[in-house]
């Protein structure tokens, strides 16, 4: 057996290799925050249904829309998690950084988590500004006008269909 | 033949020329933290990121483009002295081994919080320098079977996962995730064969929840690798079909671990006075 081998050549490093299984089992049973290298592997393991509301990103450049099926792979991911991130930034680091300062306040360590730290000082003209780059980059068009939305689809005769009207993403401002 | 010096450097010229693949994809995509120039940073519920945001590093990031080149570099260079250190048979290997390790989780974690990319990817750039930074056969021989057994662990916690959520009872599952996954594409696109095909996918239910069955048999089969390295050759080719499967219906890059498949080529070379553990 390997393990039994492992031991006998260096004990060490079997109780490294046994603590890191332990508490990437402890990480995964609890659900909750990770420890990197300790990470959690559920990859598309929650439940997604055909019914389920879809909230899209749509953009457009120079009031034309932008057709994603164009782009690469990365390209596409970029355009649509940039927003999509920087939308939740500001309530997702409030949030984690409360919870993490809760717990690692019991390890004394919470005391020195400055919330300056932990906190973006981006505006949204300095966010329209590196997001139009970043579209021109990605796109290869010259951006003059630049816009995004959010909207729901849902599935409706074998086809995305929108159902409800477009919502304009505020961490875009106009230029 | 059993495991010899030549086998290390094999396995170290296997390392570079992943590393260096995946890097110019990083490089061509713009996914470097020098070509991304981040203006915000994401934090998440991780130990490690919110002790390392203690030094203020995810601001001096988004301030200085001489910092985001540094760490650029660095993140290029390791690897390659890693293998170099293995091929010239430097005594300091274990040294750069940890530095590159250390290195890399640091790398990983701030620039997984000014992209899309995910942390697991690194997951590959992290514990592949541990099998390099062995000094003799036997040492390369103990930590190939280590690393190999953890990336068992990391595949088939994800179809355990699955199983334990019901997904995997869930008919409508496969079509779900490719309406999710694909939708900002879907809804702009002009109709073309990659949209035909995911939308037959997404209304035969059925038919694409084989795709998701058959994705989480492939990473339940990795528990097989815990008994036996009898099937390891097997296992790459499973693998491989994974990663393309994951990469031409997902649209996922996963190629990040395509490293880790010289565990399961090296798992079958024995060491020297050692009897087979299966």
């Amino acid at each position: 057996m390997f393990l039994k081998d492992l031991w006998l050549y260096n004990k060490k490093v079997t109780l490294a290799f046994l603590l890191f299984i332990l508490l990437w089992f402890f990480f995964n049973v609890k659900q909750g925050a990770v420890a990197t290298p300790i990470l959690q592997y559920a990859m598309f393991s929650e439940n997604y249904h055909l019914g389920d509301t879809q909230n899209i990103v749509r953009l457009f450049i120079n009031n034309q829309p932008v057709n994603f099926s164009e782009l690469s792979v990365s390209g596409r991911d970029q355009l649509q998690v940039s927003l999509e991130n920087y939308a939740r930034q500001q309530q997702t680091n409030e949030l984690f950084f409360t919870t993490m300062q809760r717990i690692l306040n019991k390890a004394g360590v919470g005391q020195w988590m400055k919330k300056e730290y932990y906190t973006n000082t981006v505006t949204d003209q300095q966010f329209t500004e590196w997001y139009t780059q970043l579209a021109e980059r990605i796109t290869g068009e010259k951006i003059i006008h630049l816009s995004a939305f959010q909207q729901k689809f849902i599935l409706q005769n074998g086809r995305l269909t929108p159902v409800a009207s477009p919502v304009k993403l505020n961490g875009i401002v106009a230029f | 033949m059993s495991l010899s010096e030549k086998h290390i450097k094999q396995f170290s010229w296997f390392y570079l020329l992943c590393f260096l693949m995946n890097y110019a994809w990083f490089w061509w995509n713009g996914l470097l933290f020098s070509t991304l120039n981040p203006v915000f940073f994401l934090n998440g519920l991780d130990f490690t990121r919110n002790l390392l945001m203690l030094t203020n590093l995810q601001h001096w990031l988004i301030k200085s483009y001489w910092l985001r080149i540094v760490l650029d570099v660095v993140y290029l260079l390791l690897p390659v002295l890693l293998t170099i250190a293995n091929l010239r048979s430097f005594k300091a290997k274990p040294v750069i081994a940890t530095a590159t390790i250390v290195f890399t989780i640091v790398y990983a974690i701030f620039f997984t919080s000014i992209s899309y990319v995910s942390m697991q990817g690194f997951m590959s750039w992290i514990l592949i320098p541990l099998i390099l930074s062995a000094t003799s056969a036997r040492k390369f021989y103990y930590y190939i079977h280590i690393v190999r057994l953890l990336f068992i662990t990391m595949f088939v916690a994800a179809a355990v996962e699955k199983i334990a959520s019901g997904a995997v009872f869930n008919v409508e599952q496969m079509s779900g995730i490719l309406l999710k996954q694909h939708g900002v594409y879907l809804v702009s696109s002009n109709g073309n064969g990659f949209t035909q095909f995911i939308y037959f996918l997404i209304n035969h239910k059925t038919t694409s929840f084989i795709f998701y069955i058959a994705g989480t048999a492939a990473e339940l089969l990795f528990a097989v690798g815990l008994f036996t390295r009898k099937y390891d050759r097997l296992l790459i080719i499973v693998f491989c079909t994974f990663l393309l499967a994951d990469y031409f219906v997902m649209q996922i890059y996963y190629f990040i671990w395509l490293v880790f498949t010289g565990c399961f080529y090296f798992s079958a070379f024995p060491l020297d006075e050692k009897r087979e553990y299966n």
